[in-house]
């Protein structure tokens, strides 16, 4: 981002059903999917599936594994981070939360070279130059780039009925103090209608 | 919404304090943040790639004005926020764990729990071929930052704890720098004090929050 470096966005489909799980888990046979005459038995889980505690950490020890074999090495300063140097000194960088993946680098045909490995291995919608990650919206304009949250604020401003609201300046009031105070008038309030 | 919008922090914590038991003043209150949301729907975050001016940290406490507590502990407030490209990228607002018996203590604090994500940046750009000499942490109290930079023990600091003179350490070894500057111009104020219109308006810019008409 501090050198014009360009932001490509993936997101990989079904990623929990990749993980490989490495403990004995087993389920009930699902409603509606029992097989005749075999209703008491249950299912041994071989692969992650969507629901499961275990998923979200497996599927991160297949994607870590995928990368290492892409030539991604993980920063140990932050788990979701993984690093290709090359030897010009130049690199790719993968960011990735859970199923979003972000690619960026200096240089824009390593990128891709690295982004069409990665889809090779794992199937996944391209997003071509990252606009939205995370619910936050990435626009680009004259080398800034602009991040907001409008398309999920007007939903939680319709949500609330304040679509319309009269703007304020501040999100608190000039000079609001919070106290607990308030609890006492609630009880002595409470107090005098009672009688 | 907290994600993009490090102006709100303080106020979602001072109200996210009274979850669990709100009264009908709270629910006002928090309209009045959706009514600020409201106003500022066209601000976004900008990161201008071509300012050079690296990574930079602002530091702030406030001293004893937490009175949300039912059992009136009154701990301090402290906040702190990184900078890069111009906008912010990591921002923290919370109230202090322990009580601080005087506002020195809550703003030295404050610079050492801001010490350990200048660490954690510092690692993270060597890592990413971007290594920093060292980070600028930006502080108001001109006596916090003279008990991290002289190791001496006086009264008044003897009883802090050991772990939060980890400061002192950081700025030995060359890690982080300390500069102090007026209250008016800390920008970390607006994470630890309902700041008035004039002030926050000003600091807000400085987060990197600027009009964006799409």
């Amino acid at each position: 981002m501090l050198e014009k470096w360009k932001i490509e966005g993936l997101d990989v489909k079904s990623a929990f059903l990749y993980g490989t799980l490495d403990e004995e888990l087993y389920m009930e046979q699902p409603q509606g999917f029992k097989v005749p005459g075999n209703e008491h038995k249950v299912l041994r889980l071989k692969k992650a599936i969507y629901g499961l505690k275990q998923a979200t950490r497996a599927w991160w020890h297949e994607l870590d594994r995928s990368l290492k074999a892409l030539g991604f090495s993980r920063l140990y300063a932050d788990a979701g981070i993984f690093v290709a140097k090359h030897a010009d000194r130049t690199m790719v960088i993968i960011l990735a939360y859970v199923d979003d993946i972000i690619l960026t680098g200096p240089n824009a045909a390593q990128v891709a070279s690295k982004k069409k490995l990665f889809m090779d291995k794992w199937e996944c919608h391209d997003l071509g130059e990252c606009r939205e990650f995370l619910r936050m919206r990435i626009e680009y304009q004259g080398g800034k780039t602009y991040l907001d949250q409008v398309p999920y604020l007007e939903k939680i401003l319709k949500c609330f009925g304040m679509a319309d609201a009269k703007a304020a300046q501040t999100p608190l009031p000039t000079g609001y103090k919070p106290e607990p105070l308030m609890e006492l008038l609630r009880w002595l309030s409470s107090l005098s209608t009672n009688r | 919404m907290l994600r993009t919008c490090p102006d709100l922090a303080f106020a979602v914590t001072q109200m996210a304090k009274f979850a669990h038991n709100p009264s009908e003043e709270h629910l006002l209150k928090s309209r009045h943040i959706l009514r600020y949301l409201a106003g500022t729907r066209k601000y976004a975050l900008v990161y201008d790639g071509r300012s050079d001016t690296g990574l930079y940290t602002y530091c702030d406490s406030s001293y004893g004005d937490d009175r949300s507590d039912s059992d009136q502990r009154r701990r301090s407030m402290q906040g702190y926020y990184f900078s890069l490209a111009n906008a912010s990228v990591k921002w923290h607002s919370k109230t202090q764990t322990l009580i601080s018996m005087s506002s020195t203590m809550a703003e030295y604090i404050a610079l050492s729990d801001c010490a350990c994500d200048c660490a954690w940046y510092k690692i993270l750009f060597g890592k990413l071929g971007k290594p920093m000499p060292y980070v600028p942490i930006y502080g108001d109290s001109h006596g916090a930052i003279f008990n991290t930079q002289n190791p001496v023990t006086q009264k008044g600091i003897k009883h802090i704890e050991i772990r939060y003179h980890y400061i002192r350490e950081q700025i030995k070894k060359g890690e982080v720098k300390v500069f102090a500057i007026p209250t008016t111009e800390n920008v970390a104020n607006m994470f630890t004090k309902n700041l008035g219109p004039m002030l926050f308006l000003k600091h807000r810019k400085q987060l990197g929050i600027e009009f964006y008409p799409l």
